[in-house]
């Protein structure tokens, strides 16, 4: 149960055509402990796991799940400047309802662990904004959010062999993840800006000899997608993006993928030291990738008819470093 | 160990600069065809100029495609007069001026543009000016600031006053030097009440204007240069569509926020199957010159 009480003001605003700001009917001032609005919601969860002989087995689960914090955020990329909000008279908490099954198998005396899992999330009341909106230090800004529906679904495989010289995992992950809001995109199911279709992770690593141990780790995850505008208007000489199918996250911006490679050594040490001395040698981004943070868009500076579309790197080069490990 | 030092000094730079933003090429989809219709008229003596244009490509560096098939007119609701735009070239329809200025404050307006059959149509009040008094040059040595110092310029700071009474006033100041206007993506200087406009300054009226809006952009001027202002009377929508429309030019960084369009004020007509975009509003202007001396 979740309460939502004074001190405090609540604000009631009257309805309109959705993805417009609603405008205020009236607010009303509760005092401390009084209540404003309460929602009770059952969280049931189920699990199974069915074991069909010593190597193979398979899971099962459904749970509920009411969150009643919410973030907002209007920003391309996620950033400090994301903003929190919490259930209230306006804002329904989000209800999520998830089932996921697995099968699960080992290979060769456990050396080989695989498995595959199958996942669907039905959101309810998941919370997004209107057009130009205004997220930060507004005190009605319930009036600025929308609530709509998600759902997510995908499968993901995963190997990982735990024995021997080499080991190391590796996992897929296919999924999708989209919103339904009234008002938004044409009233269509829309890509959430979390939506990665591919998500692939591997980590190998190798005894080389007694004391040396190399490693390797490579991600591959698709661009999540934006917003892109599909042209421009002209207004007093300013050029303005435009996009005119007012779909929303049209677009996806390159995909991320980085190598990053590895060494340690390990110095002998005294059997009967207590010390253990390793020396790492790692470079991240091996192949210098700009992975982009976000793609934006600008008018240039120079030439005011020239528009492009700028991508942003957070880290934009690779990144060697040297690491000394002492345990006691 | 001092070489070990400045080695690593610029590694880290190296680290720090080397991100973090590229110009990138972008495949996008041509999206469908728009009128875009340009409308900001004024009580200028001048000719007055309605801009209809199709939208364009987002990455096309060239100016919009014109459309040159439209019927433009203005219609004076309050004193029930009409003045005809007359199509000259680039989308351009104009009025010249006669005796007969659109200068009548609190005059109701609304404006026709007639493509295919179809007439867009929109409403606009034309709201009191501000009033400009001076523009006061201000002498820069060049040597404050960081870097080496630079030659003598000058900034321009606007005195100007606002109508002070309860009523919010919304204003759209441009600046020229030499005749040429002041128009790049960061140079829309709105204002509410002569203020800022961070806040809604109606019951704070100061009267007259104050900084950041009366720095005029902060640009330099020589010795002899043409300062010119202009404080253009709009409405309370149309100052949010500025804000918005810089919102969406000056989008960019690590705090970019998704994409959005700008409202518009243009009302296409039911059954017409191309949608007009654009903003149609009618400002009194008060305008000031000076030479920098």
């Amino acid at each position: 149960m979740y309460t939502y009480i004074g001190k405090g003001t609540a604000y009631y605003f009257r309805d309109t055509i959705p993805n417009e700001a609603k405008p205020l009917d009236h607010s009303q001032t509760y005092s401390p402990w009084e209540l404003i609005k309460a929602y009770v919601n059952p969280e049931p969860r189920f699990s199974m796991n069915y074991i069909i002989n010593k190597t193979t087995s398979v899971k099962a689960s459904y749970n509920r799940m009411a969150q009643y914090i919410q973030l907002i955020s209007n920003t391309a990329a996620s950033t400090p400047l994301d903003v929190y909000t919490i259930a209230s008279n306006n804002l329904k908490p989000l209800i999520a309802d998830q089932v996921s099954m697995g099968l699960f198998k080992n290979f060769k005396d456990n050396m080989f662990e695989t498995s595959v899992e199958v996942y669907y999330k039905y959101l309810q009341n998941q919370l997004d904004y209107i057009d130009n909106a205004d997220l930060f230090i507004n005190p009605t800004v319930e009036n600025q959010l929308l609530q709509g529906l998600g759902r997510a679904y995908g499968a993901e495989f995963y190997v990982k062999k735990s024995k021997g010289k080499l080991q190391g995992w590796i996992s897929y992950t296919l999924s999708k993840t989209e919103r339904l809001v009234r008002g938004i995109s044409n009233d269509n199911w829309f890509y959430s800006r979390y939506d990665r279709t591919h998500v692939i992770n591997t980590s190998v690593n190798y005894d080389l000899t007694k004391r040396w141990n190399i490693s390797a780790n490579f991600v591959f995850l698709t661009g999540v997608p934006g917003t892109f505008p599909n042209s421009k208007i002209q207004v007093q000489n300013y050029n303005i993006p435009y996009n005119t199918d007012g779909i929303r996250n049209n677009y996806r911006i390159t995909p991320y993928h980085r190598l990053d490679l590895g060494a340690t050594y390990a110095f002998k040490n005294n059997e009967k030291s207590k010390y253990k001395q390793t020396l790492v040698f790692s470079v991240y981004n091996v192949y210098n990738r700009r992975n982009a943070f976000s793609i934006y868009f600008r008018t240039n500076d120079k030439n005011p008819l020239q528009t492009e579309a700028v991508r942003y790197s957070i880290v934009g080069t690779f990144v060697p470093a040297i690491t000394y490990n002492f345990n006691f | 160990m001092k070489k070990i030092v400045q080695f690593l000094i610029i590694t880290v730079s190296i680290l720090f600069f080397s991100s973090c933003e590229d110009v990138v090429q972008i495949k996008l989809d041509e999206g469908s065809k728009l009128y875009v219709i340009d409308a900001f008229v004024n009580s200028l003596p001048t000719d007055q100029v309605i801009r209809v244009t199709y939208n364009d490509s987002y990455f096309n560096a060239s100016v919009a495609p014109p459309v040159a098939n439209a019927s433009v007119v203005l219609k004076d609701l309050t004193a029930n007069k009409s003045f005809l735009f007359n199509y000259t070239s680039n989308g351009n329809y104009v009025y010249t001026i006669t005796t007969d200025t659109l200068n009548k404050i609190n005059h109701q307006y609304e404006l026709n543009v007639s493509i295919g059959g179809y007439t867009y149509t929109s409403l606009a009040i034309q709201k009191r000016p501000a009033k400009i008094y001076d523009i006061l040059p201000e002498y820069n040595d060049g040597t404050g600031g960081f870097g080496t110092p630079q030659d003598p310029f000058y900034f321009c700071n606007l005195l100007a006053k606002d109508k002070t009474d309860a009523n919010t006033d919304y204003y759209w100041i441009k600046t020229s030097r030499n005749d040429t206007l002041f128009n790049g993506p960061s140079d829309i200087n709105v204002s509410i009440d002569g203020t800022n406009g961070a806040v809604n300054s109606a019951d704070f009226d100061s009267s007259f204007f104050t900084p950041p809006v009366t720095f005029l952009g902060f640009k330099r001027y020589n010795k002899g240069d043409l300062c010119k202002a202009e404080i253009h009377s709009i409405s309370r929508e149309t100052y949010f569509f500025f804000i918005q429309a810089s919102a969406q030019i000056n989008n960019g960084g690590l705090f970019a926020t998704t994409p959005e369009n700008v409202k518009t004020n243009i009302v296409t007509p039911a059954g017409a199957t191309t949608k007009a975009v654009g903003w149609f509003n009618v400002a009194m202007v008060d305008t000031k010159e000076i030479f920098v001396q």
